[in-house]
Parts: C-alpha cells; structure tokens; sequence
C-alpha cells in the first residue's frame, strides 16, 4: 500500500472515528436497538459461552471489581466482544464475588 | 444487639462514603481518609469477631430453648450466619472500593502467564527451560486502554553463549469509540487467525509448544506496529459477526541473510520501506460454541535496495468449536487453522555478490494444525475431571530450495492436568517427520500458570 493510500486511509478512520464519537457521546453506556440479542442473555451465559470458548473460566473471586473492569475491557479487544456483551459480563462478575 | 444495630448503620455510612467517593473514578482520596477508612474497616472486622464469640458462647452455655425476655423489654431479632455473611460480604465490596480509590492504583492491573518446562528431544541436548511474560493493563478511563507485554526468557546457544531475553510483545492503546468498533495503534498482536490472539500463551495453549506455522518457523504475523479498528455485531440471539482491519509496517523480505533469503521477516518494527501493509479478519460465529474465521494481510515486502517490488499475500482460514457432551461425559474442543503465504517471484544474489545466489524458487507456503481435545468434565471424580488429553498435527510445506526449506509434519499427544483453572501440567510426545533435516521426536513436561 503505497504512502498516499496509507495517509488517506488514516484521514478515513479518524472520520469513521469522529462520527462514532459524535453518536455515543457522552458514554457507551445504552444499549442500542440493534444488540437487543445480547442484552436478552445473562450476564453469567454471556461469561461462560465468550470466555470458556477459548480457555477454563477464572473464577469471579480471582481479582476485584476494577481489574475486573480492566480486564474485560482487554478481553472486549482480543475476543470482539461488543459493548453490551462486555458490560454485562463485567457486572456479574462484579456481582459474584 | 444494639451493637450489631450500631454495626449495620456504621457499614451502611461507610458504605456510602466510599461509594460517594467512586463518583467520578478519579475522585482522589487523601492519605487520612484512607487510613482513616482502613481503622473503621479493622474496627468492623473486630466487632464481627465478637459477635460471632459471643454467639458462639451462648450457643454453647444456653442449649435448648432461649429463655423469654424481662418483660417490657422488646424481642430483638437473633443475629444469623446470613446475617454475618452479608456483613463480610459488603466489607469485601467496600475494601475493593476503597482499593480501587486509591491514586494511581485504580485500573491497573499486572496480568500475564509463566511456564517452566523439561524437553528431551532427538538430535538436540535435554533441557529446562522458563519463561515469564508479564502483561500491564492500564484503563484511565471508560473508553481508553493501555496494554504492555513483555516476555522473559534465557538461552545458551551452540557457541556455549548464555543470554537473557527481554521482548516487548505489545505495546498498545485503544479506545472504544462505540459498542461496536474500538480504534487504536502501537505495537498489537494481529488479528490474523486466531493462535496468537487466544491460544498461545501457556495456561491456554494445550501443548508445551506452538505450530511449527505460528512458532519456530512462522509463515505468518504475530505482533506489528501499526493502528486497527476492531469490534462486533450481533445477529440475532445466538449469532455474532467479528471484523479486524489494520495498517502495519507488515513484514520485509530476507533479501541478503543466505540462510534465510526468501522468507518474511515479521519483526519489522521500524519499516524498511514506504509501503505499509493491509490485512484484516472476518469471523463468525453461528453459535456461540463454534468461530470461524478468514484473514488476509497484503504488502509489499522488498526494501527499496533490492531494486524490484515483492508483494506478499497471506490467507488463513481458522476454526474454534467447543462443546459439552453428555453421552461421553465431558467437553471436545477443536481448533484449526491453515496459513496459505505467496510471495511475488525474485532473484536473490542475481549476480553472486553475497556468495548464495543466483538463487530462485517458488514463493508459495502454507502450512497449520488441528488440535483435538477431550476433558471428562461431567465425571463426578475429581481427579478425572481435571485431566484432559489432546492431539495435534501440525505442518509446514516450504519449497526446498529455499534456505530453510523443505516439508514438516509433526502429530503430538498430550495429557494435561488442570490445577487450577488457570494452572495446567501438561505431558507430551512429538512425532516428528522433518524432509529438511533430521526427525526431531521430543518429550515435553511443561507447567503452565496464568497470572
């Protein structure tokens, strides 16, 4: 990909950046219309079918309720989770231990 | 039970005050306030061993039915191991919050894995060996986090050098633009098939070692430095589309090393050249126990001293499927993948300058595994529960006019057993078919921890 591409591409993402920020400002925290198919699970078969996909689910009382928050938000990027999924899955293991 | 009364109302304040406190997350706390919070929680935490003496000592002295109250005197309610339980619990709660309130602690988290293993294998000298990669997870706020990898190793090579190893894996920052989509840049790993995203690190990982496509003689990307936008979307109840773009440096081609002319170098931290490579990948999952996944990453590899473009086009396709079967007991997981890597045509040494050339072959590899797992995590007996028993065969078809080329398929058995969740001794033996040189079969013994 040559350097013109690669700067206009950028200039693209730093758009589609903007106009996702403008549509959720000031926090990601509703759940849109269109991840109602989350929303309807529990936050604890949220847990068991994304993170037991991969590997053996820690249990809640592994870490407290802020490293919980930080690491669902790691998992959010390495297991694309969506916001709805991520949350809920937070707030139980908040809930749970 | 006033006390108890005078106990619930003191939770109950602190409670309040160091929820208060939370609102924002960075609401700074003094050094007063928190010890002062700390002497009301070990106050608390004293008063509850009282209690639970005395209850005890009139469980004890007074067996059988209480005696009734003076008259005139109201009937307090009997303090119950619910009641207790509830106490510790909302003390748990409010020592985290208290913790999590702290400046500059708040959202920082050092994670990461460990292993330390034993390997006897054909042609080489037995060995331990260790590892420790500690992760660093740093999230300021709601939308923004920062992750830092590094890995720790040791080695003594053929010229009997001893050496240490420190290995930035990533370094990176991302931030959630929406539900959907979060954006960033640094140092990532990359989203091309699933083995390094998920299954690499040692507590994950079902064998002692990685593919020979992901590990000793990689085909394909594991971290680059560059910016991504990644995220999902639902598709009814049970289904979910994953998507992964990214812009890298992407990978240089070896153009004078002679023994390794031809492959792609991944560790292209600073570019080489100005071309930046494109890849992503699209998953799906049409259930939540099955992922499939296609990725692909395009560059143009060449530095610009070579005198000629070489593009490279790498595939991979991946599969993730676990599920739990009652009629055998316990839970089958299988994962697959293969990369498919072409690298344009090119001379190397055309004119024997550097003593290897002129040396030319096909630019096509591929290569992948599939690894099968069973664990009998129905049976009612501990000890087998926590067994579990695995197979993989993996491959690499390089050309063989390659430096460093030439095919090899390797079957694995392993037997693993989980100590924990996260802490796994694992047992295998590796078969090994090398066209390239001599077979290699190795026993591993390797404990594998997540931190």
């Amino acid at each position: 990909m040559s350097t013109k591409t690669t700067i206009l591409s950028i200039a693209g993402a730093l758009a589609m950046l903007t106009v996702g920020c403008q549509r959720n400002n000031p926090e990601p925290s509703a759940t849109p219309a269109a991840d109602v198919a989350s929303s309807e699970k529990p936050g604890a078969e949220l847990w068991a079918e994304n993170c037991g996909r991969c590997h053996n689910i820690r249990p809640p009382g592994s870490f407290s309720d802020a490293q919980w928050e930080t690491i669902d938000m790691h998992m959010r990027l390495r297991a694309d989770l969506t916001g709805v999924e991520a949350r809920k899955i937070t707030e139980f293991l908040k809930a749970s231990h | 039970m006033r006390r108890f009364t005078w106990l619930l109302l003191a939770v109950t304040f602190v409670g309040e005050t160091a929820a208060r406190g939370q609102q924002p997350a960075t609401t700074q706390v003094t050094t007063e306030q928190f010890q002062q919070l700390l002497h009301q929680q070990d106050q608390m935490r004293h008063e509850i061993e009282q209690l639970k003496a005395e209850r005890s000592a009139t469980a004890t002295t007074q067996p059988g039915t209480p005696a009734p109250p003076p008259a005139g005197q109201a009937v307090a309610p009997a303090v119950t191991q619910d009641d207790l339980d509830d106490i510790d619990v909302q003390m748990r709660k409010l020592r985290d919050q208290v913790h999590s309130a702290l400046p500059g602690t708040e959202h920082l988290v050092i994670a990461g894995d460990a292993a330390v293993g034993f390997q006897t294998q054909r042609q080489t000298n037995s060995t331990f060996y260790g590892g420790v990669s500690p992760l660093i997870l740093w999230q300021p706020t709601d939308r923004l986090l920062f992750e830092a990898g590094f890995d720790f190793g040791l080695n003594t090579d053929n010229t009997n050098t001893s050496s240490t190893s420190v290995d930035l894996s990533i370094a990176d920052a991302s931030f959630v633009v929406n539900d959907y989509l979060i954006v960033g840049g640094g140092l990532f790993v990359v989203p091309f098939g699933q083995y390094h995203n998920h299954f690499d690190p040692p507590w994950i990982n079902k064998l002692p070692d990685d593919p020979l496509a992901f590990g000793n003689r990689a085909i394909g990307p594991g971290s680059e430095v560059g910016i991504f936008a990644r995220g999902a979307a639902p598709i009814g109840r049970d289904s979910k589309v994953t998507y992964d773009v990214y812009l890298a440096n992407g990978p240089n081609l070896f153009t004078n090393d002679p023994t390794q002319a031809g492959s792609l170098n991944f560790d292209d931290f600073t570019d080489l050249n100005d071309s930046k490579a494109v890849g992503g990948r699209l998953g799906f999952l049409p259930v939540p126990s099955l992922e499939v996944g296609y990725s692909f990453e395009f560059a143009e590899t060449a530095p610009p001293q070579f005198g000629r473009k070489v593009d490279a086009f790498l595939q991979a396709a991946d599969l993730n499927y676990k599920k739990e079967f009652h009629p055998i007991s316990g839970t089958v997981q299988v994962n697959a993948e293969w990369i498919w890597s072409s690298v344009g045509h090119a001379v190397y040494d055309p004119n024997h300058t550097m003593g290897f050339g002129p040396l030319s072959f096909s630019g096509y590899r591929d290569g992948g595994y599939v690894t099968v797992s069973y664990r009998p995590t129905l049976v009612p007996n501990n000890i087998v529960r926590n067994l579990e028993f695995v197979t993989r065969y993996d491959a690499v078809f390089i050309p063989m006019q390659a430096p460093g080329g030439g095919n090899e398929q390797r079957v694995t058995f392993g037997v693993d057993y989980w100590l924990t969740p996260s802490a796994v001794l694992k047992f295998a033996y590796e078969i090994d078919d090398n066209k390239a040189g001599p077979d290699q079969n190795a026993f591993f013994v390797q404990f594998g921890i997540g931190l």
